[in-house]
């Protein structure tokens, strides 16, 4: 479970979220147009957390809600001219139905099938978006307007202000989420990723809270791609490609699943890794890879789990330090702060 | 749409099938040992069919390359393995999973920087390069080639698995791994002979597409959704499985295109989708 | 023959033994009872190298084999009769038993002909898969398949759990003739009244650790140990 305040992870989070409105702020054109860009991919991985970090479901199809997301905001409001409310509340609607079939149909699939089976799903979506001449194929939808604030004073076809917009969107995902994993819900996904089994010999039934966070994840990600497709105003089948899912799941890991705020860490680092790296090579994957493989190396715990550890070092440090002070004899009883493993997204689970 | 018309769909779909049943069998056998699955199995057929390419430039010889590929590529495979896979023991088969997708990102750079991003064709021999007259039909002699070698591969597999000793043992630890090496098995080492085993099927399957589909660098990310659908519709760690799961997959795929063009390529994720509501187990699992 | 000193053991965070010991000579039979979900599987497995030992030292004829994989205490000669008897369903049953056999090559007593001679119900069905058998001819075959490889040491995981009376019978009858060929034993038993007149002494697992052992005998006489501890 995610404790509803833990002063690291806040810390971060606001760290993050001034970091973001500061760069909204003082950022030239293009620093803006990536910030957004961290911000879309922080909410769809802090969705994808949810599942990967929690319950350890290790969603490899996220792009399907994301693609989903995107694809109804943008048909509803290019090709059939709704108003933007009413196209992002059928966005959500569709993700969230995604959601819920996805994680019904994957049900009773666990670790490795469930890769296998997220995987597949989320490239059903892209096969039929590519195939489909409605929805422009291969060349995607353009022409996607942004929302209409004027009443508001507000110009989202300005960069700073849609920026701004996007981060703090982020944040309030960022908040709802810490309130769901904080509550009894969280609890329990946690408990269904330790060991399944015990919950059901609990007298729990894990199927509909799996069903449940699915759909909320597939929710959350359709609301990054309603976001992506008015960032970019346009959309294209990558979205929903495997490869795509598994950029989102990199971010998560690289920046620590079960930590909700590590995911957002993850997507800003990776994402400004990408451009800072434009610059002399388009071989980006490279380096992608290399991320990917190194952080599930080191025990899957990602840059959050490294904070923590220095966290837990440095209290240990200071609590040593003011006991030798208080006493000035023995050193060897420290007072060890119990410190709750956090296993990362490989560890652990039953054999 | 006439019965030749029909025959040959039969011989297209029977085709593909053969395809991934090479492709699948090693994945699936790999899973069953292991709980492991190979994301990056596609990017081993893309390495086959790049070195398979550069072997028939070099040598001038495509049946060098058909040997040739594979043995390359279960040694890169061994390397990686020993290298990566295996020191992430501890980490768990999740952490291990994961890997092998970082695999497949750096993979696809990797072929992209030593042989670009065009797609490079691939010269059937000359041997197999006209059409065969059959049932009043003409037919490429290269697929049928496809289609026959796919046979002879399950037939070889069969009878490793079924008839040799260390089938028993593959078998054996499929079903029960803690009992197999209970009674002495080294279950880690016939995990990494499948695992190259499977990467060198994985290579043959590469270089025997390359003549129909060419070759590039993202062919192997497109090709393992459906090996992977296999793999669970079939059911993991058989070979039965592998068959059943190749040719259901070859032919619903090929013959949705055919019969409902409207929902080409969807189809097979309806097939993957009731088989995980129906029977989650796939049709044939080694451990029932 | 097998010294078990302070053995901790569990899964993941969950510890299941804490600091448990025992010994078993050789040629001696010795019972691991307590309730359910004490940890009598958990402890066999630690043993066989199936689950790493959290701490604690494992001894087999002197040498430590704390730690070793599975495949290496096997060939040292720990044979393991799972309490899921775990045949393996792929194979037939005369496959089942040459691959044990194959896999084993240590001298002793028994070889495939043997153990068709000592379990003849196993040479009529050899042709049949493992699963196409009675749960009493499972249990005759996983005892069979340890047995081929003429193992030291023989772990025995709840021979008759989930048997008719009249199979346990059977199997009792079994043990019986193996244990006076002066076969090693350490057997799991949840049912004492299988047990006790089997072993010379036993153990009694309570909390993750050893809460009582002694002379079997005793605990047959002592129905205040048996309710206190085996709550029957
Ligand atoms: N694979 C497993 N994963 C997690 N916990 C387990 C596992 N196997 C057993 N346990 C737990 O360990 C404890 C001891 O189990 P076990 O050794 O099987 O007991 P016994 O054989 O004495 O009945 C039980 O509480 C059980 O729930
Ligand atoms: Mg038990």
């Amino acid at each position: 479970m995610l404790r509803l305040f833990d002063p690291l992870r806040t810390l971060l989070a606001l760290l993050l979220l001034l970091a973001g409105l500061w760069w909204a702020r003082t950022g030239d054109y293009f620093g803006r147009e990536i910030l957004a860009e961290m911000a879309v991919f922080a909410i769809a991985a802090m969705g994808l957390d949810l599942l990967a970090g929690f319950p350890r479901l290790v969603s490899m199809g996220h792009g399907l809600f994301v693609g989903i997301g995107a694809y109804g905001y943008a048909v509803a409001t290019a090709l059939w001219g709704w108003s933007w409310p009413a196209a992002i509340l059928l966005a959500l609607a569709l993700s969230a139905l995604a959601g819920l079939l996805v994680g019904l149909a994957t049900v009773r699939a666990r670790d490795v099938f469930y890769i296998m089976a997220t995987l597949a799903f989320g490239q059903m979506g892209y096969v039929w978006v590519v195939r489909s001449a409605e929805l422009g194929g291969d060349d995607g939808l353009a022409g996607v307007p942004r929302p209409e604030l004027a009443a508001l004073g507000l110009d989202l076809g300005d960069s700073a202000t849609f920026a701004t917009l996007l981060v703090l969107l982020a944040a309030a995902v960022y908040l709802l989420l810490g309130r769901l994993l904080a509550s009894g819900f969280g609890r329990t996904l946690v408990a269904i990723g330790q060991n399944e089994r015990r919950v059901r010999a609990l007298g729990i039934a894990p199927g509909p809270y799996r069903v449940a966070a699915t759909t909320v994840s597939g929710t959350v990600a359709g609301f990054a791609g309603v976001l992506a497709a008015m960032h970019s105003m346009y959309v294209s089948p990558e979205l929903f490609h495997w490869t795509w899912s598994g950029e989102v799941l990199t971010m998560a890991i690289l920046g620590g699943v079960g930590s909700l705020v590590g995911p957002a860490l993850g997507a800003a680092a990776v994402v400004w890794l990408k451009y800072a790296v434009s610059g002399w090579t388009e071989y980006w994957g490279l380096f992608l890879g290399l991320f990917l493989i190194l952080a599930v190396w080191t025990g899957g715990q990602g840059l959050y789990g490294y904070l923590e550890r220095l966290r837990a070092w440095l209290l240990r440090t200071l609590t040593r330090q003011e006991e030798a002070d208080a006493r000035g004899d023995r050193t060897g009883q420290t007072l060890r702060r119990s410190h709750r493993h956090r296993p990362g997204v490989a560890a652990g689970g039953e054999g | 749409m006439t019965a030749a018309y029909w025959l040959t769909q039969l011989l297209n779909a029977l085709q593909y099938s053969m395809l991934l049943f090479v492709l699948s069998v090693g994945l699936t056998v790999v899973f069953g040992l292991m709980n492991f699955v190979n994301l990056a199995h596609g990017t081993f057929y893309a390495l086959g069919a790049f070195i398979g390419w550069s072997l028939l430039r070099a040598t001038g010889s495509f049946w060098l390359a058909l040997v040739g590929a594979p043995l390359l590529v279960a040694a890169i495979a061994a390397v990686l393995y020993g290298a990566m896979i295996a020191r992430m023991q501890r980490a768990g088969h999740l952490a291990q999973v994961l890997a092998t997708l970082g695999l497949v990102f750096m993979g696809v750079e990797v072929m992209r920087i030593i042989w670009g991003d065009f797609a490079l064709d691939f010269a059937a021999p000359p041997l197999l390069q006209g059409h065969v007259q059959l049932f009043g039909l003409v037919y490429p002699a290269y697929r049928l080639f496809v289609i026959a070698l796919g046979l002879l591969a399950m037939v070889a597999l069969w009878l490793l698995l079924e008839r040799t000793a260390l089938g028993a043992m593959v078998r054996a630890a499929v079903d029960h791994a803690d009992m197999a090496a209970a009674l002495g098995v080294r279950v880690d080492r016939l995990f990494f002979g499948m695992f190259c085993f499977g990467c060198a099927l994985a290579a043959l399957a590469g270089v025997v597409a390359a003549p129909i589909f060419s070759v590039y660098p993202g062919m192997g990310i497109e090709i393992l959704i459906p090996t992977l659908i296999v793999v669970v519709v079939g059911g993991l760690g058989s070979l039965k499985g592998a068959v059943a799961g190749s040719l259901l997959v070859g032919f619903v795929d090929t013959f949705g295109q055919v019969l409902l063009p409207q929902l080409a390529g969807i189809v097979v994720y309806a097939l993957l989708a009731l088989t995980l509501l129906l029977r989650p187990q796939g049709l044939f699992p080694a451990r029932a | 023959m097998l010294e078990v000193e302070e053995l901790a053991a569990g899964y993941g965070e969950t510890r299941v033994l804490h600091g448990l010991s025992l010994t078993v000579a050789r040629g001696e039979v010795v019972a691991l009872l307590g309730r359910n979900g004490v940890g009598k599987t958990t402890t066999l497995r630690a043993i066989m190298g199936l689950l790493p030992p959290a701490g604690g030292r494992i001894r087999l004829q002197g040498r430590d084999i704390t730690g070793l994989p599975a495949h290496r205490i096997a060939r040292l000669g720990v044979g393991y009769v799972p309490e899921t008897r775990d045949i393996f369903p792929s194979l037939t049953v005369r496959e089942n038993l040459e691959l044990a056999w194959r896999l084993g090559r240590r001298e002793g007593p028994w070889d495939l002909e043997s153990i068709y001679a000592f379990f003849p119900r196993l040479r009529e069905r050899c042709d049949n898969p493992g699963t196409a058998l009675s749960g009493g001819e499972q249990q005759m075959l996983a005892i069979a398949r340890a047995l081929v490889q003429n193992p030291d040491l023989l772990l025995l995981d709840e021979p008759t759990e989930g048997l008719a009376p009249i199979v346990v019978q059977e199997i009792r009858t079994k043990l019986r003739e193996l244990i006076a060929t002066g076969l090693t034993v350490l057997l799991v038993e949840q049912n004492f009244r299988f047990a006790t007149p089997l072993a010379s002494r036993c153990y009694i697992l309570a909390r993750g650790r050893v809460a009582w052992h002694g002379p079997a005998a005793e605990l047959a006489a002592s129905e205040e140990l048996q309710r206190r501890l085996l709550a029957v």
